[in-house]
């Protein structure tokens, strides 16, 4: 291979082809979009505690955000009266909230970090298949970002119509400001974030199919390399439905179409749409929005896997069942979109189809989360910052998969649709979930990254703080969404029955603001440690993988000399009769010792 | 080796972005299915350039199977991805004229018709079972377009024999609804609809609700068309308003309160015609990654021109041919879904 070329300024720091910069460019700006995705659920939780109260930070940020406008586009007070927040805007940081951390965090910073950073490392490969592609994926994500964050700044505000942008309310520009020119750019960036994301999708499938070193065979490769497989396979599958189904937005929103809108009367003019359905918005955008969800689940699955059994210092319980679930899971996610719709007046037959199909998920989460537990069970642990984040996970995944049978049983979900009941359900199992795979893969593989350590005080310290808090705002929300609580609501001062549910919200505030701040230790950890970290030894986790033979210095090529050969799978911890507690992939079989 | 890696790669980037492009059109004819089971759908007419872009984007995809196996004997297959080409451009060719002539039959991308259909307006008792217009069938018909108002006057006659007077040429029409029996027998109540003073003899005819009617047919558009029907009295108080969506060959009724003059006005209100904008969607869709088709083609061309391709490499040939295969089929099944579906 000649790939050790002359790299200049540009070439190795922008315009890298070089699968570890381009991983560092996704993580970076993940975690920049991650930071506004947080202060801006900081500032609607603020709303949320105290409605109607002034405060100062708002006075700050707030200035001409999406202003209230009259017929003719001029704006009508200050948008935010000393400190107050307005409605409009209220419903823009939810929606923006929403979108950055499912799409731009979650889904671009997790999978375009981890699988860019692992999979040629930990398959035996030089780069990945096509480098200039997966240039062309990171640059069209973010071209998105920028797209995205300009929309913040336009006159009329950001989209408002949330990150499921259910018509009538995004198609049509008269409802809210925010189906303006915020919407457009929205769903411009999120055109560019689907190209990415094929592109970055078609990539990681052919190189794993094909760029595999010598041995390593389909049942050799760690679990982080299955999970993102999958979900690259379920990600090509799934965005072009959201093309499609953006598409005839796009057309009912700009040339005059009836895809979804139907008989909409709007300051007593009756608009021309007719015969339109914007059921079959929801239809074609779960179709999507629900694979959307193991897309952001099943990396972090694969990289919990992956962090746990390293430093349990114990095979993974159940290989074969792992990546049997990791399949079943995204199979099944294909099949039970229509429970995002229990009460949009669906057939109560066709509804238990889905109750049926949506429990049998249940299924292979319960065989994974078995199987991390028969994997801690009895190990010698090594509590490192990155393996608490996966034994959070673990809890994460269980007690949200929980309330998970609750929303999935159609019978029960009507009671609790749209309250706040969902919100702690899906931020427990697939937000909290998801980061905490994202920092325990961000802890656990700095050192490659970086070549140096992260503290790990400071990682102890952001675990606990993030792992108390994190439950402190989520959990109660089960609660307000037993009592009733909607949520989305700009306040529920005027339901007299929610007055006693105060303390509760303000309680939840102030878990998320302590939560948020402790985030800025990790960044502070993040950015300090790769210019001052200790220096990191070549294995220091004493990890079987491939991506720990390779130098400490980052080189574009990854080994100087030949690629290794695998000899093994890459869980033999703890293996009985061998020297030490692990046996890296590249060590060859002993004479009579069988493989696992 | 590195040669078998690179054709094993570019065969399964083309294979998985095949199955990315399915998914889309599986997502666009899924919305489709689910739009049309929930009725007021209108079955377009296929133009017949639909049926003739078929089988020319057939016969490429063979010209490319030809020159797939003439490539294996090391022979020139210039002529034949020439051909598949020009087939191609042809293909553009007849999806266009489709388009135009889906235009011409009226169907628009926004659902909306053009302005240039006539509809006709009839009167009709149904009281009696008498169509008001028996005696002139034409002088009651109007064609209309976009927006149309007409006074209408219904009163009773004496004579019944002559049955409908008409003012030609005059505003208002005076429709005369022929009275039940000679002189004596009828209606006495004069809180009856059909109270008249004429008569002597209650027979028990009387009528409390508007029972006569107006019908409106549609006749020259193939599609249904949405009108908006508002009934006005003498002082200009709209007391009865309707919207009707109006089918080809069917008609609506509506009745109006006898006797009395009327100003009756027809708007026409957007057409539904979603399933219009579908077949735009599906075909426009199918077009813009034709496109790519064609451009891979097109080198594919200037390639075989250069003698690039050879029994030993002919991975360019093979993925374009995968990829137009894909197309073809693409079409094929798009085609029988808005045919058959």
């Amino acid at each position: 291979m000649s790939d050790h070329h002359k790299e200049t300024f540009i070439t190795k720091y922008i315009f890298s082809i070089d699968h570890k910069m381009i991983a560092k460019q996704f993580l970076i700006t993940g975690m920049l979009m991650g930071i506004v995705g947080m202060l801006m659920s900081i500032l609607f939780r603020l709303q949320l505690s105290s409605p109607g109260e002034p405060f100062a930070i708002l006075e700050w940020f707030g200035v001409d955000w999406n202003p209230t406008l009259d017929a003719n586009g001029n704006v009508i007070g200050t948008p935010i009266m000393e400190g107050v927040l307005d409605p409009n805007l209220y419903l823009s940081l939810v929606t923006m909230h929403g979108t950055i951390l499912v799409f731009w965090v979650l889904t671009a910073g997790l999978s375009g970090t981890f699988a860019n950073f692992l999979i040629p490392l930990q398959i035996g490969a030089r780069d990945m298949a096509s480098g200039f592609i997966n240039m062309l994926s990171y640059w069209f994500f973010f071209a998105a970002t920028v797209v995205l964050l300009i929309s913040l700044f336009v006159h009329t505000g950001p989209a408002s119509a949330g990150w499921t942008i259910y018509p009538p309310l995004s198609a049509i520009k008269e409802t809210i400001p925010g189906s303006g020119l915020g919407q457009d750019l929205w769903l411009i960036a999120m055109a560019l974030f689907v190209v990415s994301s094929l592109l970055g999708g078609l990539n990681y499938i052919v190189t794993i199919l094909n760029l595999r070193t010598k041995g390593m065979s389909m049942s050799r490769l760690p679990l982080t390399i299955w999970a993102i497989f999958i979900t690259a396979i379920l990600g090509v599958l799934s965005f072009p439905v959201l093309l499609s189904c953006a598409l005839l937005l796009i057309f009912d929103r700009s040339f005059g179409t009836s895809f979804y809108l139907s008989d909409i009367i709007i300051g007593g003019e009756a608009l021309h749409h007719t015969g339109g359905s914007p059921i079959l918005f929801e239809h074609l955008f779960w179709f999507l929005g629900h694979p959307e969800v193991y897309i952001i689940l099943l990396p972090a699955l694969g990289i919990v896997s992956e962090v746990m059994s390293v430093n349990s210092r114990k095979p993974i319980f159940g290989y074969k069942a792992m990546v049997l679930a990791l399949i079943a899971i995204a199979f099944l996610s294909f099949i039970v979109w229509g429970h995002h719709m229990f009460i949009t007046g669906m057939d109560p037959f066709l509804g238990s189809v889905f109750t049926f199909t949506t429990l049998l998920i249940a299924i292979p989460s319960a065989v994974k989360v078995f199987n991390y537990l028969a994997t801690l069970w009895k190990a010698s642990i090594r509590f490192t910052p990155a393996m608490l984040f996966t034994i959070g996970f673990v809890s994460t995944f269980l007690t949200g998969g929980l309330t998970g049978l609750i929303l999935g049983d159609s019978a029960l979900d009507i009671n609790v649709h749209d309250t706040y009941f969902v919100v702690g359900h899906f931020h427990i199992v697939m937000g909290l979930s998801a980061i905490y795979g994202m920092f325990a893969g961000v802890y656990h593989w700095f050192p490659k990254m970086y070549g140096r350590m992260m503290n790990k005080k400071l990682g102890y310290l952001h675990f606990w703080v993030t792992f108390i808090c994190a439950y402190g705002v989520f959990f109660p929300m089960h609660f307000l969404g037993l009592a009733g609580l909607p949520r989305r609501y700009y306040t529920n001062s005027a339901f007299p029955m929610f007055d006693e549910l105060t303390d509760i919200n303000q309680l939840i505030t102030t878990f998320a603001i302590v939560g948020g701040l402790i985030q800025f230790i990790f960044v502070f950890n993040f950015f300090y440690s790769i210019f001052k970290g200790t220096k990191a030894t070549k294995n220091p986790w004493e990890s079987n993988t491939l991506e720990w033979t390779t130098p400490i210095e980052r080189m574009h090529g990854n080994w100087p000399g030949e690629i290794p050969t695998v000899y093994r799978w890459p869980y033999d911890y703890s293996k009985p009769g061998a020297e030490k507690d692990f046996i890296p992939q590249t060590e060859p079989l002993k004479e009579g010792e069988e493989e696992h | 080796m590195e040669s078998t890696l690179k054709k094993n790669t570019s065969k399964q980037l083309i294979w998985i972005g095949m199955g990315s492009i399915a998914m889309f059109f599986a997502g666009l004819t899924s919305a489709y299915i689910v739009r049309k089971g929930e009725g007021n759908w209108v079955e377009l007419i296929l133009p017949e350039w639909f049926w003739y872009s078929t089988i020319t984007i057939i016969l490429s995809s063979f010209a490319l199977v030809v020159a797939n196996q003439k490539i294996k004997k090391g022979k020139s297959v210039f002529s034949l991805v020439l051909i598949a080409f020009i087939l191609g451009l042809l293909f553009s060719f007849f999806q266009l004229n489709g388009w135009k002539e889906m235009i011409n039959q009226g169907v628009y991308f926004t659902g909306n018709v053009p302005n240039d259909n006539t509809m006709t307006i009839s009167y009709f008792d149904d009281s009696l079972g008498i169509p008001i217009h028996v005696d002139s069938l034409n002088n009651n018909d109007r064609s209309i377009n976009d927006r149309s108002t007409y006074d209408v006057c219904i009163i009773y006659s004496d004579v019944i024999s002559s049955g409908i007077i008409l003012n030609k040429g005059l505003l208002p029409d005076y429709a005369f609804i022929p009275k039940r029996s000679d002189t004596i027998y009828g209606c006495t109540d004069t809180l009856a609809l059909n109270y008249n003073r004429n008569t002597t003899v209650d027979d028990g005819s009387c009528y409390y609700t508007c029972e006569s009617g107006v019908t409106v047919f549609s006749t020259t558009h193939p599609y249904p068309l949405n009108y908006n029907l508002v009934w006005k009295d003498t002082n200009g108080h709209a007391f009865l308003e309707a919207n009707t969506t109006i089918f080809a060959d069917s008609n609506f009724s509506i009745p109006v309160c006898l006797p009395g003059c009327y100003n009756l006005s027809v708007t026409r209100t957007s057409t539904y015609n979603v399933s219009g904008s579908f077949l735009y969607v599906l075909t426009l869709s199918h077009f813009v990654h034709l496109i790519g088709g064609l451009i891979a083609l097109m080198v594919t061309v200037i390639n075989a021109i250069r003698k690039k391709y050879s029994a030993d490499n002919y991975l360019g040939l093979e993925i374009t041919s995968i990829y137009w295969h894909f197309l073809t089929i693409l079409w094929i099944y798009l085609y029988c879904f808005l045919m058959y579906l």
